[in-house]
This record gives C-alpha cells, sequence and structure tokens, in this order.
C-alpha cells in the first residue's frame, strides 16, 4: 500500500473508534414472566436467553423498590444450557421488584436490561 | 468497544497480509523461473512485508485481548489491564481459549518468520515456507471462531464456522497476494517472467472469488435471514458497501486478467505499460480490500440484520399471498418493525382502554367505523373489526396510528401517545379483526394467534400457554359463579384425564371479585389466577353471543400459541360431548392449515 492509501486507511478507521458501537444476545422469557403478578413469593429467577452466555461475566440482581439486593447472590448458569441464567431468592414480602442483567454471549458481546415483577399475596 | 473496532480492523489487514504474502511466496513465485539479482530484490522486499505484517498481526492481536476484556467485565482499560480480568477471560471464556490457541499460532508464525530469514536455513526454505503458510492458514481460519458463528449452536454452528473460515481464508489468499504481485511485477524486466506471476495470482484469485461468494451468501442466509432485514438494518447497509467495494475489486482483478495480462506477452512498448497497469490496478484492489476488511471489523461488533430492528427504506413491498399472484403495496419505514412488546392479553387490555379513549368515537365502540362522529366524515373511518386489517403487517398498523393517514381524517397519534402504547393499540386492533373472523365461524373449530397470558395454579409455579417448556395443549376455561360450578366439577373431574393426553385445564374467573373466585378443594387442580387483562382479551373471540349466555367459554390453545377452537354460550356441548371434542381438536384437528403471513411477536 503506497503511503497516501495507508494514510487515509489509519484515518478511517480512527473514525470508526470515536463511533458508537452496539452488541446483542437477547432476553427470550422470564420466569416470572416480565412484567407479570405472582401469587406467592417465587423462590428464584430465571432467565432464557438467545444465546449461550458466558458464565464468567453474566450477571443478575434483583432490587425491591428501595434498590435492595434481595436475591441470594449466587447467580449461575445452567450448566446443561447455557442461554438459562437463574438467582435464587430471600423469601420476598409483596411488592414490586426489579430485576437487572448484564450477560456477554459466546460471540464476545454484552446486553444489559432489566423488567420487574409482582408479588401480590 | 470502538477501538475493538479499529484493533480488529488493523488485525485483519496485517493477517491476511502475512498469509498472502506466504501464498505469494509457496505458490506464486515458485516454481522459481530464474533466479537473478532481480528476484533476489523481489523476495528481500516480500519478506520485509512479511515480517511487518507479523509483527502487527502480533501486536493487534494482543491489544484485541485487553480491548475485549475491558467491554466484557465493563470496566476501564486501565482497570482491565490490571488485576485478574484478562486472566479470567483466557481461562473462563470461549474468546479466552480461541484467543490462546490463535496466540500459540501467530507466535509459531512469527517463528518460522525470523528463521526464514537466516541465511543458514536456506537449503530449508520451502519446508519452512510451507510450514508458514500452514501456521497462517489456522491462524486466519480460527478468526472464525472469534465472531457471530461462534454464538451459534449444533449443526448450524459447524456450517457457519466452517462457511466462515473457508470466507476468510479465501480473502487472505488474494488480498494479501495483492502487494507482493506489485512488487514482484516492479522488480523484473522480464515480461514472461511478469506473464507467468501474473497468469498464477489470477488462479488463486479467481478461486478465491468463487469461495468468497458461495461463502458470503451461506454467511447472509445465518446473519441477515431476509430480504427486509438486508434492506432496513445498519448490518445491512455494511454489507452493501462490503458488497459494492468486492464488486469494484472483482473488475479491477478481471481487466487485468482479460485485458492486460495478455498484453504482456506482445511485442514492443505493450508488455511494460501492461505490467504498470497490472501493478497499479492491484494496489487499487488492496487499497479497497483494506477498506473491506475495515467493514468486517464494524459488521463483527454490529448486531446481526437478523436480529436488529428494521427500517425499511422503500414506500413499496411485494406482499406475497397463498390466494393471489404476488402484487407491490404500499410500505412505510416501520413496516418491518419487530414490536418491543409481545402480543399478550394484558398489553392488548392496555390497547382496548387506549382504544375506547382515543378510537371509537370514529371507529365505533366495536371497530365497525361506525363510531358518533363517522357521521360528519366524507371518508368513513376504516372497519377495523374485519379480516382486512390482517393483510397488513403489525408494522403497516403502527405507521398509521403514529403518523395518520395522508388524506384521509384519521389523525396522527405519535405526539399524543408513547411508542409502548401505540404497539398496544396495534395488538388490540389485530384482535379485533382476528376475533371478526373468528365470529364468522359457525363450528367450535378456529384458527388464530392466540394472545399470550402466565398463568398460576394455586402457589404452583407460573406457565406460559406457548414455549419450550411447554408440553400440553391448554384448555381455557373462562367462568362465572354460581352458573357455571357444576361444570367446572365436572372438568375438574375430566382433567386428570385430559392431562393424560397432553391437555392441561386451566379456569379463570371472567370477573376478579369475590363472588365469582371459588376457593374449593375440589377444584386445586384447575383454579388459576392469569395475567391481567385475560377474561377481557378472549371475551372479544364471543363478542356475538348475548352477556346471559356468556360463560363457561372455553378455548383450545395448541402448544404453538394457536387457538384451535372455541366454545361458548349455546355453542357448549355437554361435558361429555365437550371433552370429547376437545380431544378430537387436540389430537385430529391439527391438520387445520395455518395462516403464514401473520407476524408473531418477537
Amino acid at each position: 500500500m503506497k503511503p497516501l492509501w495507508l494514510a487515509v486507511w489509519v484515518t478511517a478507521c480512527a473514525a470508526i473508534a470515536t463511533s458508537p458501537a452496539r452488541a446483542h444476545a437477547f432476553l427470550d422469557h422470564a420466569a416470572p414472566v416480565v412484567g407479570s403478578q405472582v401469587r406467592g413469593a417465587p423462590s428464584s429467577v430465571t432467565l432464557w436467553f438467545t444465546q449461550e452466555l458466558e458464565p464468567a461475566f453474566s450477571t443478575v440482581k434483583v432490587l425491591d423498590t428501595q434498590g435492595r439486593e434481595v436475591d441470594r447472590g449466587d447467580k449461575s448458569v445452567d450448566p446443561r444450557d447455557r442461554t438459562v441464567l437463574r438467582v435464587t431468592l430471600s423469601p420476598l414480602a409483596p411488592g414490586t421488584y426489579r430485576v437487572v442483567w448484564r450477560v456477554l454471549s459466546v460471540d464476545t458481546h454484552v446486553t444489559e436490561g432489566d423488567f420487574t415483577f409482582t408479588v401480590v399475596p | 468497544m470502538n477501538t475493538l473496532v479499529a484493533v480488529r480492523a488493523v488485525h485483519y489487514v496485517a493477517i491476511a497480509q502475512a498469509f498472502g504474502a506466504l501464498v505469494f511466496a509457496t505458490a506464486i513465485a515458485r516454481p522459481r523461473m530464474e533466479a537473478d539479482a532481480a528476484t533476489q530484490v523481489r523476495d528481500r522486499s516480500i519478506a520485509s512485508l512479511l515480517n511487518w505484517s507479523v509483527a502487527v498481526a502480533l501486536l493487534s492481536w494482543l491489544a484485541w485481548l485487553a480491548l475485549q476484556a475491558s467491554a466484557m467485565a465493563g470496566i476501564p482499560l486501565s482497570r482491565a489491564l490490571g488485576g485478574s480480568t484478562l486472566w479470567r477471560v483466557v481461562h473462563e471464556t470461549s474468546f479466552g481459549h480461541v484467543w490462546l490457541v490463535r496466540f500459540a499460532l501467530i507466535i509459531a508464525l512469527a517463528a518460522l518468520v525470523v528463521l526464514r530469514r537466516s541465511s543458514a536455513w536456506d537449503a530449508h526454505r520451502a519446508a519452512l515456507d510451507a510450514s508458514a503458510t500452514l501456521a497462517g492458514v489456522a491462524a486466519i481460519a480460527t478468526l472464525a471462531a472469534t465472531g457471530h458463528a461462534a454464538a451459534d449452536t449444533g449443526s448450524d454452528k459447524l456450517v457457519h464456522i466452517t462457511a466462515d473460515a473457508m470466507h476468510l481464508i479465501a480473502a487472505g489468499a488474494w488480498l494479501g497476494a495483492l502487494l507482493p504481485l506489485v512488487m514482484a511485477l516492479r522488480a523484473t524486466a522480464n515480461p514472461l517472467q511478469a506473464h507467468m506471476l501474473a497468469r498464477r495470482f489470477s488462479a488463486i484469485g479467481m478461486a478465491s472469488v468463487g469461495v468468497l461468494i458461495a461463502t458470503g451468501i451461506v454467511n447472509s442466509v445465518y446473519l441477515v435471514a431476509s430480504w427486509p432485514a438486508l434492506f432496513g438494518t445498519e448490518y445491512g447497509g455494511l454489507l452493501f458497501a462490503k458488497i459494492a467495494l468486492f464488486v469494484i475489486m472483482v473488475a479491477l482483478a478481471a481487466t487485468n486478467r482479460l485485458r492486460s495480462t495478455p498484453q504482456l506477452v506482445r511485442g514492443g512498448a505493450a508488455p511494460v505499460h501492461a505490467a504498470a497497469r497490472i501493478a497499479r490496478n492491484a494496489r487499487l484492489e488492496a487499497a479497497l480490500g483494506a477498506g473491506v476488511l475495515t467493514i468486517v471489523a464494524m459488521l463483527g461488533v454490529s448486531v446481526p440484520a437478523a436480529h436488529d430492528q428494521t427500517w425499511w427504506p422503500f414506500p413499496f413491498r411485494i406482499a406475497f399471498d397463498e390466494r393471489t399472484l404476488p402484487s407491490i403495496v404500499s410500505a412505510y419505514p416501520t413496516t418491518y418493525a419487530h414490536p418491543p412488546l409481545r402480543y399478550t392479553v394484558t398489553s392488548i387490555a392496555r390497547g382496548s382502554a387506549l382504544y375506547d379513549a382515543n378510537c371509537a368515537s370514529c371507529h365505533g365502540p366495536e371497530g365497525h367505523g361506525d363510531g358518533p362522529a363517522a357521521a360528519v366524515l366524507t371518508t368513513k373511518p376504516a372497519d377495523l373489526a374485519s379480516e382486512h386489517v390482517l393483510d397488513h403487517l403489525d408494522g403497516d398498523l403502527y405507521w398509521w396510528i403514529t403518523h395518520g393517514i395522508a388524506g384521509t381524517p384519521m389523525p396522527a397519534f405519535g405526539a399524543g401517545l408513547d411508542e409502548r402504547p401505540r404497539w398496544d393499540l396495534v395488538n388490540f386492533v389485530k384482535t379485533i379483526a382476528a376475533a371478526s373472523v373468528v365470529q364468522g365461524s359457525r363450528s367450535a373449530m378456529i384458527d388464530a394467534e392466540a394472545p399470550e397470558f402466565a398463568y398460576q395454579i394455586g402457589l404452583g409455579p407460573q406457565q406460559a400457554i406457548s414455549g419450550a417448556s411447554v408440553q400440553a395443549a391448554t384448555l381455557l376455561v373462562l367462568y362465572a359463579l354460581p352458573q357455571s360450578r357444576e361444570r367446572l366439577l365436572e372438568l375438574a373431574t375430566a382433567a386428570p384425564d385430559l392431562a393424560r393426553s397432553r391437555i392441561r385445564v386451566v379456569a379463570v374467573p371472567l370477573r376478579n371479585d369475590a363472588e365469582t373466585t371459588i376457593e374449593d378443594p375440589r377444584l386445586a387442580e384447575i383454579a388459576a389466577t392469569a395475567s391481567p387483562g385475560l377474561a377481557e382479551t378472549y371475551q372479544l373471540f364471543f363478542r356475538n353471543v348475548a352477556p346471559a349466555d356468556r360463560g363457561p367459554m372455553a378455548f383450545l390453545i395448541d402448544r404453538d400459541g394457536w387457538l384451535r377452537a372455541r366454545w361458548g354460550g349455546s355453542g357448549m356441548p355437554r361435558t361429555a360431548e365437550f371433552v370429547k371434542q376437545v380431544r378430537w381438536f387436540a389430537t385430529e384437528g391439527q391438520g387445520a392449515k395455518r395462516p403464514t403471513a401473520h407476524q408473531r411477536g418477537h
């Protein structure tokens, strides 16, 4: 490559380096169902994703309305089905809870999101 | 993440250049025609290019790990470099394992390239070059395992990764051999030598183009999947740019092969000019190739078109209909949009309330276009409770609700309602249209997408009506007390037997109050609570039944989430006969054809 071309290409790479990037691996469904009302406190929250996850860098937390963590901090990816992320819960009082997740899929992309569910007596 | 794109681009160019230089040294420059001073100059400059490419490939691969670790852990680069993050990435992730393997391959490649420089190894030159080329093939092919193909599963993964690896090898052999060709043409004054080099090069080039096209199509099927996604996503746009550059490169290569190469063996001054033209075109191809690889780096971190939001660029689309020939119909930017919310009873119930507040005055309480305001309108509002609505895609309805319809009184609601409420309205309108078709059916058999809901029997686990974990069809029974009590008790008795036939009885009260809800232990196996809006939504399928006759109503929903049959009012036979019919629809009745045009919720 001539120095001129090289310069053009390096400039293009530098320009790209400053533009926004996007990534993917989506939540397919969850239990409790996203946005739903559950009778009785669920013992765990399970999330199914559209791609296999990297356990080392995939996390999920469950928070109450005050932002306190109500899960047991034992999140794990199912070794038999690596699209499934689960965390167990302390006994929940009726109320609304927010599930916050951040996952890394095996194609190296990070995605994050959150949803709520409500426990009714 | 953005710096990562640049580093990926640099790495692709470097590894392709290293591999292509080796391909040139082993397959194009050999067997040698002559070993004169000019050939030595050529070989030295190609060796220098190779050394630099391998060095850059190694450095960019190290930088790739650091940037990837920072992105994976969601921490700044400076923190990712210290501590245990790098180790965890290498040790615990698939990317890390691939990184280690490729690191070893690039080190091996570097070692062979260094040995190649020393004159002590001259006797083993051919063996060294062959080994280095093999290491190069492996280093470039294993890039496939760092991309989107790695996320596939089963046989798809094998096909996709193989296609991707072949694509990379072909691209590297072609693009990387371009600059060595330029150097070789510059070094030789012998037209016969130049002719031989150009011919050998284009044989490899043509094979590469063939492989690139075939494997490129395979990769697109996996990552783009549909025409709307190709035309309507960022990923598709990048792919178009890449293909455009590729087409120009192939045109340049064809000019070299068909026009300039034959002139190398003509008399007079023609060979000198031809060699200069070939070299100029090859340089141009190399520059465009670097552009292609930069686009590849961007594609690598983009959402594949098959999974991304689609923004349709044309004002028309081709509608494929089972009943008529394909036709050209109007389309809008959101025509192929993926709804951000699913087709659930809760969304439909919200849509129903929004409809009453915003739409009913013109479109009428039941959607027939006969609202009180309709009388004064010269262009009458559309009848929404009608089959024609189902000919449109969800994204068309969304566009009309958002932007109105020009030339008609239909106003735009984009300013007054947020995105999600507008999709709620789409879901509601789809439901009353589907219900209007169903209401025309005299038999119990119907065919419509079932509005989704979740239910719980007692305090048991929350369950869905469709999806991978659902093993049974759902018989949804909507009841009111006291009139349905006897029927429910009979169904509770029949429930274990139905369960053995993979039919789950789910009884939900029509109204959620103390009068209609039962706490009867005999009904513990079927009494359920369900998502808000369930009874309201499913009653839409019985609008033509007089209220006095309503309840119980029953709906059979198969495991794929399709409504197969419904019973209610006077159409509900005695329980023994009813159970027989349910069983028949759940097994024999599966032959009924499903509409294919309906878009499922995302």
